[in-house]
């Protein structure tokens, strides 16, 4: 039953947030404006195409991808910090961040089009955790902090890499167009975004889901997991493999939007306490939240729109000193 | 006798000297140091008419192109390699070196071009290690920023004086306000309520004019409303963007993009689909020749004005050729002569950037 409780309440918040989200923007829409819009979707009446264009083709695409962008950065980074036993270790541990803004800022110095940087700067986020997979495999000893290392090793040369990149770009055209893909936005949201970038997301995030049991198991460390009759290799591959997927999804779409992979996670833990089983699911509600909100407040501060970097950072770090002094880090 | 040979050797010898002197120091005599004052207020000391020039603002390049001393050019900005029409003016910009990269001076390259004067974008100049760097080496620098057309046609006078070719700028600059004149004579007979509301986008979609900066100046010259510039937008590295609520909120009758392919972007994403110039497909890439016309950083401000003035007031302007004012434009003032075929590349914004 408590159960049961818990789970309506990780999807009745979210849901309330992103209908409430709906009525926020610069365009003045009245509630009654919104409601039309949506029930006349529903009762196929007529309605104003400008209202119906703000609601379902602006506002509902961002709110749905925000979403989703941040469930799965949480839930990959409360992944990794079980997994590695490190609560310093975010979603983009394994250089996908880097990878994906180094793909990303490639290719929009090499094709004209904006459309290459998707799969780009997916392929490129894949390629970076590969490779740290590859590192880790070079020692049999302590695998964890062989991949660790090498997630910093490789996350370092892709952002000498963008910088490098960032260096050559033509400062009219390419350099602009590189910061503002590293800084962070949902602006481009829309509903291909949704379905192409949604697939690697939700196989993620549901992978994860799957071996929340099993997290527990893997963060008590490797020789007490085998010892427990787990495949630690295959389970660590498995776990790396959904998290990578569900944040080089998210960072191909929203570009790099800091801060939510390592955070989040730990305002679950001090929530909801250590056990894999419930923070994987609030990791997962809680990212959701984050995002929506900071995205409302990134459309209604200025007539423009702040990267989401800088708001992440700036709501985040009270939000979670509030939390640390309420909870005083006890289910830590 | 032996006294006439004297004479006669003495005089050879004098009449070398003043040969040599004649040859060597009078030119000289006459280019006495003269001085030009940059958009900081800064009356910057020539010794002589400069030989090396060094642009690295990309503005500045296309000037001094203009001015014919484009071949002067020791040392340039990334920028201005891309530029289809200013290579086929000056094919061997394509070896020039490259001693500055986002707004960061690689001295040691640049001292290696030898220049004489050294044109600087205001952003690089509001950096003070950047500024000490020239100043170390005695390098006289010009601040190029502009932040209206009656800057922007200050600072090209003062380049043409700079850099010897006053009359050259003069008559540029004549053109200018010839322009802004035609334009007004009729724009000022259109009502407020008449006219047209547009939007311009630079580069990406979202990015736009503020107020107080030349495109918020041009625009207005070319007889529309521009409707950012009334917003207090968020600046982002010197650059303005607006949020798409708020551009819808604007419901711009025409939109001008000046980037190659955004114009489809617009007219094809729904979330665009709501403004008035969407609906009614008035979204027109603004044409690209030497420079992005109407550009911050743009040399043709004034074909950019009667463009913009002929494509939303198409009845009121039937009277101005403007294959013909492009194609006099650049060759009175480039040498260059264009073909029909290039003219239309011009006004499409095909291809006129490419990639070095």
């Amino acid at each position: 039953m408590r159960l049961t409780r818990f789970y309506i309440i990780l999807v009745t918040i979210p849901a309330l947030l992103a209908g409430i989200s709906i009525f926020f923007g610069r365009y003045p829409l009245t509630i009654e404006n919104v409601f039309n819009v949506l029930f006349g979707l529903v009762l196929n009446h007529n309605v104003d195409p400008t209202h119906l264009g703000i609601v379902v083709h602006i506002r509902l695409p961002r709110i749905i991808l925000g979403a989703m962008v941040g469930a799965s950065l949480s839930v990959s980074g409360a992944a990794f910090q079980g997994m590695f036993r490190n609560p310093l270790v975010s979603s983009g541990m394994l250089g996908v961040s880097s990878g994906a803004g180094f793909g990303a800022a490639l290719a929009l110095i090499l094709f004209d089009h904006f459309f290459w940087v998707y799969p780009f700067s997916f392929g490129f986020g894949l390629i970076a955790v590969l490779l740290c997979f590859i590192i880790g495999r070079f020692t049999s000893a302590n695998q964890s902090i062989t991949l660790v290392l090498g997630g910093v090793i490789v996350g370092s040369v892709f952002s000498a890499l963008i910088s490098f990149l960032k260096y050559v770009a033509d400062p009219m055209d390419e350099l602009p167009a590189i910061v503002f893909w590293l800084m962070g936005s949902l602006s481009r949201a829309d509903y291909t975004h949704i379905l192409v970038a949604g697939i690697p997301m939700i196989a993620g995030t549901i992978g994860l889901i799957a071996v929340k049991w099993k997290l527990n198991v893997l963060a008590m460390g490797d020789r007490e997991a085998q010892s427990l009759g787990l495949n630690v290799k295959a389970y660590r591959l498995f776990v790396i493999i959904c998290a990578t997927l569900a944040t080089a999804g998210a960072v191909c779409v929203s570009g790099v939007i800091g801060w939510i992979g390592l955070v989040v996670p730990h305002m679950g833990r001090m929530l909801t306490g250590n056990d894999n089983r419930r923070l994987i699911p609030a990791c997962i509600s809680i990212g959701a939240c984050f995002l929506i909100i900071v995205d409302d407040i990134s459309r209604l501060l200025t007539s423009s729109e702040m990267p989401l970097g800088i708001l992440t950072s700036i709501l985040g770090g009270p939000f979670f000193i509030y939390l640390l002094k309420k909870t005083k880090g006890r289910q830590w | 006798m032996m006294q006439y040979v004297h004479f006669k050797r003495y005089a050879k010898s004098v009449a070398i000297r003043l040969l040599f002197t004649a040859l060597f120091f009078i030119p000289k005599a006459y280019c006495e140091p003269f001085h030009v004052t940059d958009s900081a207020g800064r009356r910057v000391l020539l010794e002589n008419a400069p030989e090396r020039i060094a642009c690295l603002y990309a503005f500045t390049g296309h000037v001094v192109t203009m001015l014919g001393r484009g071949g002067d050019m020791v040392a340039i900005v990334n920028g201005l390699k891309k530029d289809v029409l200013l290579n086929r003016i000056q094919p061997e910009i394509r070896n020039t070196p490259v001693p500055a990269r986002g707004g960061v001076i690689h001295i040691e390259a640049l001292l290696k071009t030898r220049p004489d004067i050294v044109f600087l974008k205001p952003d690089t100049a509001t950096i003070a290690s950047e500024i000490k760097k020239l100043e170390q080496f005695n390098l006289p620098y010009f601040i190029a920023g502009y932040r209206s057309m009656a800057q922007q046609m200050t600072i090209i006078e003062q380049i043409g004086k700079a850099v010897g070719k006053t009359n050259k700028a003069k008559a540029y600059t004549q053109y200018y306000r010839n322009v802004i004149s035609r334009v007004k004579q009729v724009t000022d007979h259109i009502g407020q309520k008449e006219r047209i509301r547009i939007y311009h986008s630079s580069n990406e979609p979202t990015r736009t004019d503020a107020p107080g900066t030349l495109e918020a100046d041009w625009t207005k010259a070319a007889g529309v409303i521009n409707v950012s510039v009334e917003s207090r937008l968020q600046a982002r590295g010197g650059k303005y963007f607006a949020d798409i609520e708020q551009i819808i909120l604007w419901n711009p009758d025409v939109i001008i993009v000046n980037e190659d392919g955004v114009d489809h972007e617009i007219l094809t994403d729904q979330k665009w689909a709501p403004i008035k110039a969407v609906n009614q497909k008035k979204v027109f890439p603004i044409p690209v020749g030497i420079s992005r016309w109407g550009h911050p950083g743009g040399l043709e401000t004034p074909l950019a004005i009667l463009w913009t003035a002929q494509k939303v007031y198409p009845q009121r302007f039937e009277h101005i050729d403007l294959k013909a004012e492009i194609r006099n434009f650049y060759h009175r003032f480039f040498n260059l002569d264009l073909t029909d075929d290039m003219i239309d590349k011009i006004l499409a914004n095909q291809n006129m950037r490419r990639d070095p």
